[in-house]
């Protein structure tokens, strides 16, 4: 490995490194000087810092091309020179860098995986929800009736945990801003036909004043909340009935009652 | 689940816990063995109870939920302080909503104001 000529001035024995382990060594010394001022001790640390910079470059160069910007994995990475400095031990007899190259690397390969988690999160989720989705509608098939989330966890191999997850988020995902187009063609966004009806509702009778913006609602969320309240059908019969899964139905009905009660209540009841 | 088991949640009276609310029911509905159907009827009229509860807190009160849960049934008292005996208004959309998802009761002393929930499950234990 050595090449030829090089042995006289290669790794331990060379001048510069000699100088640095030398000021790495006076700067320790200072930094666990019981006597030091805190500013002493924080300039040491600086200067440590500061010294073994190198170090972090050289470990953040053997992640490059991996996605991440080289700035960011040198960033990260002296987040772990400080650690380690903090840590670091003189009278163990081990050189600073031996001590530090597994802390700086620890730390580089920690921010890629919490990079990955903000892409495997969601689609972890995604995937349970249409998993739910599908076994849902099956289980609803055999059994003749909606199953409950321990079914569903039993059937899918996961907790009843993640299933009540995987159905809030499916709440989540579809959740439409009452700024969006109506369903229908030519109709404005939902909070305008909604707050164009804010006059009118005052001193009305609750079941004549929900009449003109159940009347608003697209033809399904209309169908569906009819479906529901006055033929008094199970999500999952409705789902049958309009033929989208239970899960949809379960969203557009929660949708649906947040915006007839956002629309219904600007003025106070009392 | 043979026993019972009681659940107490305590939240601010503010409309951006609600949340809460709906993600504990939820949970608890599905503890008690509840169908998918009957857990997301639950989380709505939970929520409704929780607006309804809000609307007529005394400033800055604190809602007290307390679930009992047994075999297939799942019963959730909203309790709130108010200032002065308060009327809930049984026309209202969401106690409309609330009436229909649940067997729903209202109870109003001077300073007090309870919402009791029962919901029990049609599935065979």
């Amino acid at each position: 490995m050595v090449e030829y000529g090089e042995s006289a001035t290669h790794g331990e024995d060379d001048v510069p490194a000699r100088r640095l382990r030398k000021r790495s060594r006076i700067l320790f010394a200072r930094l666990a000087d019981p006597g030091g001022s805190a500013s002493e001790v924080a300039e040491a640390r600086d200067a440590l810092a500061v010294l073994h910079l190198p170090l972090v470059e050289h470990c953040a160069r053997r992640f490059g091309n991996r996605g991440e910007p080289h700035e960011d994995l040198v960033q990260v990475g002296t987040i772990g020179l400080l650690k380690a400095i903090d840590r670091f031990d003189v009278t163990r007899g081990v050189e600073f860098s031996t001590y530090a190259t597994p802390t700086i690397i620890g730390e580089i390969k920690r921010h890629f995986r919490d990079r990955g988690w903000a892409i495997r999160v969601p689609r972890r989720l995604q995937e349970l929800r249409l998993q739910i989705s599908a076994t849902t509608a099956e289980l609803t098939q055999t059994l003749g009736r909606s199953p409950r989330p321990r079914e569903l966890a039993e059937a899918i191999g996961c907790t009843v945990e993640e299933i009540l997850e995987g159905l809030e988020s499916g709440n989540a995902y579809a959740t439409l801003s009452l700024d969006a187009p109506g369903g229908e063609a030519g109709d404005g966004a939902m909070a305008e036909t909604l707050g164009a009806e804010d006059d009118h509702l005052d001193r009305v009778e609750m079941r004549e004043s929900l009449r003109p913006l159940i009347g608003l609602l697209p033809e399904r969320e209309r169908q569906i909340l009819t479906l529901r309240f006055f033929r008094n059908l199970t999500q999952s019969q409705i789902a049958a009935e309009i033929g989208i899964s239970q899960m949809h139905v379960s969203r557009l009905l929660a949708r649906t009652i947040a915006q007839l009660r956002e629309a219904i209540e600007v003025e106070p009841e009392l | 689940m043979s026993e019972t088991a009681e659940v107490v949640l305590s939240l601010p009276a503010d409309g951006a816990f609600t949340h809460v609310l709906r993600a504990t029911t939820a949970a608890l509905a599905a503890r008690a063995d509840f169908s998918i159907d009957e857990v997301d009827d639950l989380r709505i009229a939970a929520a409704e109870a929780g607006a309804i509860a809000v609307r007529h807190a005394a400033p800055s009160a604190q809602l007290t939920c307390t679930f009992t849960l047994a075999a297939a049934r799942v019963d959730l008292v909203v309790e709130v302080p108010t200032a002065g005996t308060v009327e809930v208004d049984r026309d209202s959309f969401g106690w409309q909503v609330l009436a229909a998802l649940a067997d729903a009761d209202a109870e109003a002393t001077r300073d007090r104001l309870r919402l009791l929930l029962h919901a029990t499950s049609t599935l065979e234990t």
